[in-house]
């Protein structure tokens, strides 16, 4: 597949993803390294990555189902992410009623379960679809469908979410499974509800100080 | 590539599937190309810029250079000298003692300056460190004055003045 496009469309591809990578690291390890995690300042590298991405989307032109905002596949992608889910989930719910740490209303900054559904509906389908709809889309461009292209994009999530061990792992096994299923079914509310929901599995299993409160980047050590 | 050839290439990717798989309709015409390019060169650009202007932001918020003062030579019981903060003059400075590169003490320059260090316009402000007991030999004392950033969730020291040596029998 990639060898349909030229090296130009495959180097431009590798520098989209740097490019857009670079505002992921920068708000977690320049921001607040410097700032304080001022929300002006993580304002910026939030506003250009979602401006760049837009930008390059109509540069390429890519259209919005294309991307995968569209609902046709949606059942094809829950098909793919409904198995391994519930083995997931069963395999973290028994280990922390095992270990004793199942809290169903536990959640990141001591929100509440009721902020599980809201959280889960923008905060999943936005970071999928900068990590499918985007780096996916140009790391098979890179390499085409297949292996080396989800391997890049859980990769490249994990590293998002160094240093944090545990979240790295998990990340880079749910990054796995995103891509691999985004590359047959490209949906990306599918991938946003399955990464909230597994997000609220994981958090109401493990103990909150393996997960370090789901910090990354700098403020992981502060 | 012509218009036509992109636009035909990006329907063949949305049609004729086995699966509802993912396409990659990208058209690689030259123009699209050049527009990718400066795109990517301008956000590298615009990353680097606000990293620029973000270290310089804080460096200038943390490391402050407008602290001046003196230690006075010590005599092993006591550390003594005057400190005055650029930025607000005659403000009381948090100072801290480190002896031997180890922190010793802090306290609060908050006396009048000491005989010989001049008025400086009433900004020096004195301290006094009480060194208590410390094994036999030399010793080095040196004193920070603490530098505080974005309403204190910074802070950063500065030497002030010269270290200054004393001998403990």
């Amino acid at each position: 597949m990639s060898e349909g496009f030229v090296a130009e469309d495959r180097a431009l591809a590798a520098w989209e993803i740097v490019a857009a990578g670079t505002s992921a690291l920068v708000a977690e390890w320049v921001v607040y390294a410097l700032a304080g995690g001022s929300a002006l300042a993580l304002a910026f590298p939030l506003a250009t990555a979602v401006a760049f991405m837009l930008l390059s989307h109509r540069a390429r032109h890519e259209t919005a189902r294309e991307v995968g905002w569209r609902l046709d596949n949606i059942r094809a992608a829950a098909r793919l992410l409904l198995p391994p889910m519930s083995a997931v989930t069963a395999l973290l719910f028994a280990f922390g009623w095992y270990a004793g740490t199942l809290d169903f209303g536990r959640w990141e900054g001591g929100q509440s379960i009721l902020g599980v559904p809201a959280l889960s509906l923008l905060w999943g389908p936005l970071q999928q679809y900068a990590l499918q709809g985007f780096i996916n889309r140009r790391a098979q461009v890179l390499f085409g469908p297949g292996p080396a292209s989800v391997l890049l994009t859980g990769l490249l999530f994990a590293l998002f979410h160094l240093p944090n061990p545990w979240l790295t792992l998990a990340t880079f096994a749910g990054g796995l499974l995103w891509a691999w299923v985004y590359q047959r079914a490209p949906n990306l509310l599918a991938v946003g509800l399955s990464h909230g929901l597994m997000t609220w599995v994981l958090i109401s299993s493990v103990p909150p100080a393996a997960l370090h409160n789901l910090r990354v980047g700098f403020k992981y050590f502060g | 590539m012509t218009d036509a050839t992109a636009r035909e290439r990006r329907e063949d990717t949305e049609a004729g599937t086995v699966v509802p798989g993912l396409r990659v309709p990208f058209s690689a015409d030259p123009a699209s190309r050049g527009r990718l390019l400066k795109l990517v060169a301008a956000k590298l650009a615009l990353d680097l810029l606000f990293v620029c202007a973000l270290a310089a932001y804080a460096r200038s918020d943390a490391f402050r250079t407008d602290f001046s003062g003196e230690v006075e030579p010590t005599d092993g019981r006591v550390v003594r000298g005057w400190v005055s903060d650029g930025a607000r003059p005659g403000a009381v400075v948090e100072v801290q003692l480190f002896v031997d590169g180890r922190f010793a003490a802090t306290a609060f320059a908050d006396e009048p300056a000491p005989a010989g260090a001049g008025s400086g316009g009433g900004a020096r402000r004195g301290f006094v460190f009480e060194l208590g007991p410390r094994p036999g030999g030399t010793h080095e004392a040196r004193v920070y004055a603490v530098c505080e950033g974005r309403g204190g969730a910074r802070r950063t020291l500065q030497l002030v003045g010269a270290p200054r040596s004393f001998v403990r029998r």
